[in-house]
């Protein structure tokens, strides 16, 4: 008699409770276990792909419960076979092995061998091995059949064994191990139908259950299970060693050796920057013309008035700043992806490891850290893979040190304001700034870094390296242009959006009061923002910023790009007469002193990251101590760089 | 009676594998490096200090001398 | 209605739908709805 359950949804049980109750939908209560009697249990290592199998297997027909006593998932499903009986399936929570190392092994083990209090033992146990790591599952499997538990094993993860070109044979394996084993896989429906065919198989279900309170197993019988997994690795054929990846052995000869790796990895850097600059000039252009036509053309189209100023001065010129940089975010990410693809970023975590160890980071808090490249925030998120907690939050505190992507706009507008376009030994000067802009912000990273060391108690744990590297290979064009391609709509998208509305809302402010037609001076400087722009500057009088760098800072504060837009917007609406479409970088050059422009630059390597990034510190650290501390940090850090730089070119007769 | 040495003093491209009472951080164990699996070191550093790349079954991973001298072995493999 | 005051109605329906839009984004953050950072809309994945 099978049951014919309904939609139940996945409500807490009782627990301890051996009376599950599913809800349908309908409302009627259906008990699910005393009807369907054979019972299968789903026992294997975390990461194997048992819960796919489970939810594959079970469909919506699942209760989630508590085992009694702990805080452990019980997870109780329903199943058909092949031949359409239903089985109880219990889907135990990941172990490595017997041993009980903690509450999760400790519950999956208790429930196999007939010890739980919750759950009584299954009638058969399907053991999930991932192919890819068959030791370690095999190991657990020479455990369960030396306690007698009945068994049978599921190959999972078979594709990715296939891709590597190698096989797997789940008869051979069957009668090598004396246990059935049969592929699955919670990936595609197809994966369990050997599984629901293989449970049909009566013979399987009238086995003994193993001796009732099995101690835990002793280092012998550990060692003995280990040799157990050996014996049928190596009857199998699968114990070979493994040959080497003879290119990927070539190139990390190379590249991991401290001399020419290093080199390498610094000449790398220097491509990518003299990159952004040199294959961007063209599309640029493009950008720039296409800006300043439609300026001009709706400036023709519509009478003068606000809502010419708006469109013109406002959205156009605003707007249209910040997406002349589409194409260099674009090269800059272009270079990270295919870094990424390659798998050339763990050798460069390997190469820096010593470094970053000297100053209480390990090498692996390099790839979180380069993420920061293109935002601080996943780079803040990845930081949680890091396990010592000290390590963790300095990590979180310099990834915003180690530039933004929304920081390039600004730096290649200042850079090609006051940069010239010469050549230095072959390479663009500007490339050259922009590569010491970057060096500076990860130098900075670098000594606050060791400073914390320094603060910190003397454990000296910088967290361990343990890095996989995989084989280098060719990144897929494909995956690179999609990740180029979701980049641009993502910055599209941010242009669209917030940078839109913030330029509205400034182009608004700089516009309102409007001033009397008697007013001297620019009408911006009557404005509400103009006013709080000259109250700020005396601020930033000692820095070297005019009012509108003091008023373009505000609106930066929500996404960076927007000091660009700001700026597009504030002098577009100061210039007198017919010059529409102007581009920003001479309108800024003819205004600013060289020593503005170098101080805006140092400005922002150190500058208070968005709010965004702030938001997300707060609620990675569940405080708002960490945040705070950092703005506040990084605005002083800011300030005093740029105030050194200011005077130093005042100095030198700049300003 | 040769006592079983550690991973980061095995010599270079020889394979050999992980003792019998395997290796005590668990995270090592996560990674692969289970007792009796086939491990050997593929590459050096120059300096003194400096991360070794050690395969273990068919995965490759840098690992800092302090950690793979946590890894027991057992003699040459062939 | 002459010409100055047409553009004067429509930018000020600009500037409120912009206004709008932000404080509207401010406040779908205050209560989770949408991702704190402005970047990640497209890599939710990578930003968890």
């Amino acid at each position: 008699m099978s049951a014919a359950p309904g939609r139940p949804k996945q409500a807490r049980a009782p627990s301890g409770g051996s009376d599950v109750r599913a809800a349908t939908s309908g409302g009627a209560q259906v008990n699910i276990s005393g009807l369907a009697q054979r019972r299968l249990a789903l026992l294997g290592n975390p990461n194997c792909g048992k819960t796919a199998l489970f939810n594959r297997l079970t469909g919506s027909r699942q209760k989630v419960g508590n085992y009694a006593g702990v805080t452990v998932e019980l997870k109780r499903g329903l199943m058909k076979t092949a031949a359409s009986r239903s089985v109880t399936v219990i889907d135990l929570p990941g172990t490595y092995s017997l041993s009980a190392g903690s509450q999760d092994e400790a519950v999956a083990c208790g429930v196999v061998l007939g010890h739980s209090l919750s759950e009584r033992a299954p009638d058969l146990t399907a053991v999930v091995v991932d192919a890819t790591r068959l030791r370690r599952g095999l190991r657990l499997v020479a455990a369960l059949k030396r306690l007698q538990v009945p068994l049978v094993v599921l190959l999972n993860m078979m594709d990715r064994v296939r891709a590597q070109g190698r096989s797997v044979d789940p008869a051979q394996l069957a009668r090598t191990l004396g246990v059935p084993v049969v592929e699955a896989t919670g990936i595609r429906p197809e994966g369990t139908e050997a599984l629901r065919q293989l449970l049909d198989d009566d013979t399987l279900w009238h086995k003994t259950h193993p001796a009732r309170q099995t101690p835990l197993p002793t280092d012998s019988q550990t060692r003995a299970d280990d040799a157990q997994a050996q014996a049928w690795l190596a009857a199998a054929g699968l114990d070979q060693p493994m040959k080497e990846h003879a290119w990927s052995r070539r190139l990390d000869a190379w590249l991991l050796q401290p001399l020419v790796g290093t080199v390498v990895l610094l000449a790398l850097l220097f491509l990518v920057f003299q990159a952004v600059f040199a294959w961007a000039e063209g599309p640029m252009g493009l950008i720039e013309n296409a800006t300043a036509a439609t300026g001009q053309w709706i400036a023709a189209t519509l009478p003068g008035g606000l809502l010419r100023s708006l469109l013109v001065d406002g959205i156009v010129a605003g707007v249209g700043g910040v997406l002349v940089f589409l194409p260099q975010i674009l090269i800059l990410f272009f270079f990270i992806l295919v870094l990424e693809e390659s798998g050339y970023l763990p050798r460069a975590a390997l190469l820096l490891d010593r470094l970053m160890h000297a100053i209480g980071l390990s090498g692996r808090a390099f790839i979180p850290l380069l993420s920061s490249f293109a935002c601080a925030i996943p780079g803040i998120m990845a930081a949680r893979t890091i396990s010592d907690r000290r390590t963790r939050w300095t990590t979180v505190f310099i990834a915003p040190l180690m530039t933004c992507s929304a920081r390039l706009p600004v730096y290649a507008l200042l850079i090609g304001a006051f940069i010239p376009a010469r050549k230095v030994a072959g390479l663009s000067l500007q490339g050259l700034v922009l590569f010491g802009l970057y060096a500076l912000g990860i130098l900075s990273a670098v000594a606050v870094a060791w400073v914390a060391k320094q603060w910190g108690r003397a454990r000296g744990q910088a967290g361990p390296l343990m890095m996989e590297l995989p084989d280098y290979h060719w990144p897929r064009a494909k995956d690179v242009a999609i990740g180029l391609w979701q980049r641009a709509l993502i910055f599209l998208r941010n242009v669209g959006g917030i940078i839109l509305a913030l330029t509205v809302i400034l182009w608004a402010l700089s516009s309102f009061p409007v001033a009397p037609p008697d007013h001297a001076g620019s009408a911006i400087a009557y404005s509400l923002a103009g006013r709080i722009g000259h109250a700020l500057a005396v601020l930033f009088e000692p820095v070297g910023f005019n009012w509108q760098i003091a008023v373009a800072l505000i609106p930066g504060l929500a996404a960076r790009e927007v000091v660009v837009s700001a700026l597009g917007t504030v002098y577009a609406l100061s210039q007198t007469g017919d010059e529409v479409g102007t581009a920003l970088a001479p309108l800024i050059a003819a205004d600013w002193s060289l020593a503005t422009g170098l101080s805006l630059l140092i400005w922002f390597v150190f500058a208070p990251q968005c709010l965004a990034t702030l938001a997300v510190v707060r609620k990675e650290s569940g405080g708002w101590v960490l945040p705070i501390s950092m703005a506040a940090f990084l605005f002083g850090l800011a300030y005093t760089a740029a105030f050194i730089t200011y005077r130093l070119a005042a100095a030198l007769g700049w300003a | 009676m040769t006592s079983p040495s550690t991973l980061n003093q095995v010599p270079l491209l020889q394979w050999h594998r992980v003792a019998t009472q395997g290796a005590v951080h668990p995270r090592l164990q996560e990674l692969g490096f289970l007792p009796l699996e086939n491990v050997r070191v593929l590459q050096r550093s120059w300096l003194p200090g400096g991360a070794l790349v050690v395969q273990v079954g068919d995965a490759v991973f840098g690992l800092r001398p302090d950690e793979a001298a946590q890894i027991p072995v057992q003699g040459p493999v062939q | 209605m002459d010409n100055d005051t047409l553009q004067l109605i429509a930018v000020l329906a600009i500037v409120v739908a912009a206004a709008g839009y932000l404080l509207r984004r401010a406040w779908r953050k205050q209560k989770g709805e949408a991702p704190a950072c402005d970047r990640c809309e497209g890599c939710r994945s990578k930003c968890g």
